[in-house]
């Protein structure tokens, strides 16, 4: 059966990296990223590097999200494929559970890692060949076991073999980020790299007086406003707006988060609203409206023209679509493809309610699809907005869920019939949505308001 | 749905092919009354080409009852089609999955 | 709110406790006995021991109460300040307009001499 071949056995548990679940509840440990490149693709990398043609995931606990990043492996170059264990499997029995796996070749056995260092510039082929069977690397928490023998005259390449580094707290992930970051000639990471120490991903707007200092990593769709110091050391994820004036340094910013105006932070690590100090391991909500922007005196009048212009562009758009709608909205009735849904906004808030009614129809048919394409469902919305009720332009609640939580005050204070986040591609959810709606709330003005009504008008996604 | 029977290691193999569902599966659950199926078991799928609500049910049921008399139940050689189910409906907490029917026998 | 005029430094100084909550909620009323306190002394301390959660409302109040310690040549001090305020402060830099003791007897000793650190 041993054809010389090599293989790689990834066995995920649990109940291993619960402080990393801990924090960040939405993904499996294996996605949270290091430099923004998740755990799990150091150890494919690795797998790779080690001469494997095959690398099997076996896990006690459902992986979807996981399955659904890494897929068969073509990505990469290498088959992946899934296998199941139980909980109280040892090592014996998930080797036998795998034995057809196991038994084309040398196979090396990853166990309760999240992380493997490894230079891509030393040959992990020849180190493999020539390891015994048994432990090659442990470390304080995992470790690599070989299984198959060493080749006959094998000698291991120059350089030495793979390490496991400590990672069992927030504060050993930091400090191995930071490392990461400082030796990244050592990794394959993401980002478009013309100079050493800077990784810039793809649709990064730097505005004009915003600084950026070495060594610094920025992801896809970021956004740092005017005026803002982003590094040293810094490590932005993708989809991150930086407000203006901020400071952003010695910090790791985890994918769709949004830092607010003038803020500063140094040593932390941000995920979405939530900031972790990482020596002591403290997180702080950052849920507070006022933390996104400063308050802006005089806000009042400015405010009432706003309303205006949303009431006379709403006023207009009613005049425009009313042949449209006074045409479709009986066909579409009589195809029963006309759904009205009543709810309160905010939810859960005791604040002061608002009913609003959402019209929900099914792109079927050419009445259906030119009914979405002319924005008829928000038609008899616009009349709220003529009552100063609702803003023409703002956060659009999501049809979907009543569930939703309004983290922010000026977000659950703007229910629209348009949302800002209509105006972009990228939003994936409704988190991604949020971002968006926050951001243009702060920074739009009836003006930028107008053009991005137009935006949305012309750029929903569904056309 | 053919089902074959043989033994490896004095553990018994049953080997399904075809289709599990509510229209096979009383035919496996037939075979499984006829004759004494007490001891250990290992039930080969990879020839299964599609299973159902209802042939899950069955190896559900099967797993309990070897379960509660101290036997063992594997399954082993699942496919991709097999296993996709076993993950939507997250019933491979459930069995002991090999996937080499050697190794389940213990050998 | 627990308030006592302590005179160990030689000066007057007010030591205030805060309590457990300082939201948009609860803002005014600090606000209000903080007006009560700086007609007694200029020179305050916020004993921040008992402080769970502060947002920028809060926060707010703690900086105009500093502004108005220093217009009257007194300041404010605060003392025990707990993780989570902490990092609040710095993230909006509030942090460095305040000096900050580990404890009251300390931030009350800081007092002596009558200068702002």
């Amino acid at each position: 059966m041993n054809t010389g071949s090599v293989q790689t056995l990834i066995v995920l548990r649990e109940e291993e990296h619960a402080w990393l679940q801990d924090l960040f509840r939405s993904r499996h440990p294996m996605l949270v990223t290091l430099c923004n490149k998740p755990f799990i693709e150091y150890l494919i990398d690795f797998a790779i590097l080690s001469g494997s043609e095959a690398l099997r995931i076996a896990s006690d606990s459902p992986i979807t999200d996981l399955e659904n990043y890494c897929r068969n492996g073509s990505r990469w170059g290498i088959t992946i494929d899934y296998a199941h264990i139980l909980p109280e499997d040892d090592q014996e029995r998930l080797l036998e559970k795998n034995r057809q796996f196991c038994s084309r070749g040398k196979t090396m056995l990853i166990e309760k890692t999240l992380f493997v260092a490894y230079d891509k510039k030393n040959d992990y082929r020849l180190w493999l060949r020539a390891c015994p069977e048994g432990v090659a690397v442990s470390g304080t928490s995992g470790s690599i076991t070989i299984l198959g023998n060493k080749q006959e005259n094998a000698i291991p390449g120059p350089g030495p073999g793979p390490s496991l580094p400590m990672l069992l707290t927030i504060g050993e992930y930091y400090r191995l980020a930071d490392d990461t970051l400082k030796n990244a000639d050592r990794y394959i990471l993401p980002g478009y790299s013309s100079e050493p120490d800077c990784f810039l991903g793809r649709n990064v707007v730097i505005q004009k007086g915003a600084e950026i200092r070495k060594p610094v990593m920025i992801g896809n769709n970021v956004q740092i406003s005017a005026g803002s110091i982003i590094g040293p050391g810094a490590i932005i994820g993708s989809n991150i707006i930086i407000d203006r004036e901020s400071v952003v340094s010695g910090s790791i910013l985890m994918d769709n988060t949004f830092i607010g105006e003038q803020l500063e932070v140094k040593g932390r690590i941000a995920d979405g609203s939530l900031l972790i100090d990482p020596e002591s391991g403290a997180t702080l909500q950052m849920e507070d409206p006022h933390l996104m922007s400063v308050i802006q005196p005089g806000a009042s009048t400015k405010q009432i023209i706003r309303r205006l212009i949303h009431a006379l562009a709403a006023l207009a758009l009613l005049i425009v679509l009313a042949l449209p709608f006074l045409v479709l909205r009986p066909l579409l009735g009589l195809r029963r493809n006309w759904h009205t849904k009543k709810r309160l906004f905010p939810p859960g808030a005791t604040a002061k309610k608002l009913t609003i009614e959402q019209v929900v129809i099914r792109p079927e048919g050419a009445d259906g699809r030119l009914a979405i394409a002319l924005s008829i469902d928000r038609y008899p919305s616009l009349f709220q907005v003529l009552g100063g009720k609702l803003r023409l332009i703002g956060h659009r609640p999501a049809v979907s869920s009543d569930t939703s939580t309004i983290s922010s005050g000026c977000i659950a204070m703007n229910p629209a019939v348009f949302g800002y986040a209509e105006t972009e591609e990228w939003p994936e959810n409704e988190r991604d949505e949020l971002m968006v709606d926050h951001y243009h709330l702060l920074h739009s003005g009836s003006l930028n308001d107008i053009g991005l009504l137009l935006k949305a008008l012309l750029n929903k996604k569904h056309m | 749905m053919n089902i074959a029977e043989s033994t490896i290691n004095g553990i018994k193999v049953l080997s399904l092919e075809g289709v599990l569902n509510a229209a096979s599966s009383p035919k496996f659950k037939a075979y499984l009354e006829t004759a004494d199926h007490s001891g250990p078991m290992i039930i080969n799928l990879e020839q299964v080409e599609f299973i159902d609500s209802s042939g899950l049910g069955l190896l559900v049921r099967l797993a309990r009852q070897k379960k509660s008399a101290n036997e063992a139940l594997k399954l082993a050689k699942m496919n991709d089609r097999v296993k996709r189910v076993f993950e939507i409906t997250q019933a491979h907490s459930l069995f002991d999955i090999y996937d080499d029917i050697q190794a389940a026998a213990g050998n | 709110m627990e308030f006592t005029v302590d005179t160990s430094a030689g000066v007057r100084v007010g030591v205030a406790i805060l309590p457990e909550r300082i939201d948009a909620a609860s803002c005014a009323e600090l606000q209000a006995a903080a007006a009560g306190w700086l007609k007694q002394t200029a020179n305050l301390v916020f004993d921040c021991s008992g402080l769970d959660f502060i947002d920028s409302s809060g926060l707010g109040v703690l900086v105009s109460t500093l502004r108005k310690t220093i217009e009257q040549d007194g300041d404010l001090k605060l003392a025990c300040l707990g993780m989570k305020a902490s990092m609040l402060m710095e993230l909006t830099k509030a942090k460095r307009l305040f000096s900050i003791h580990p404890d009251a007897v300390s931030a009350i000793a800081a007092f002596h001499g009558g200068v702002r650190q």
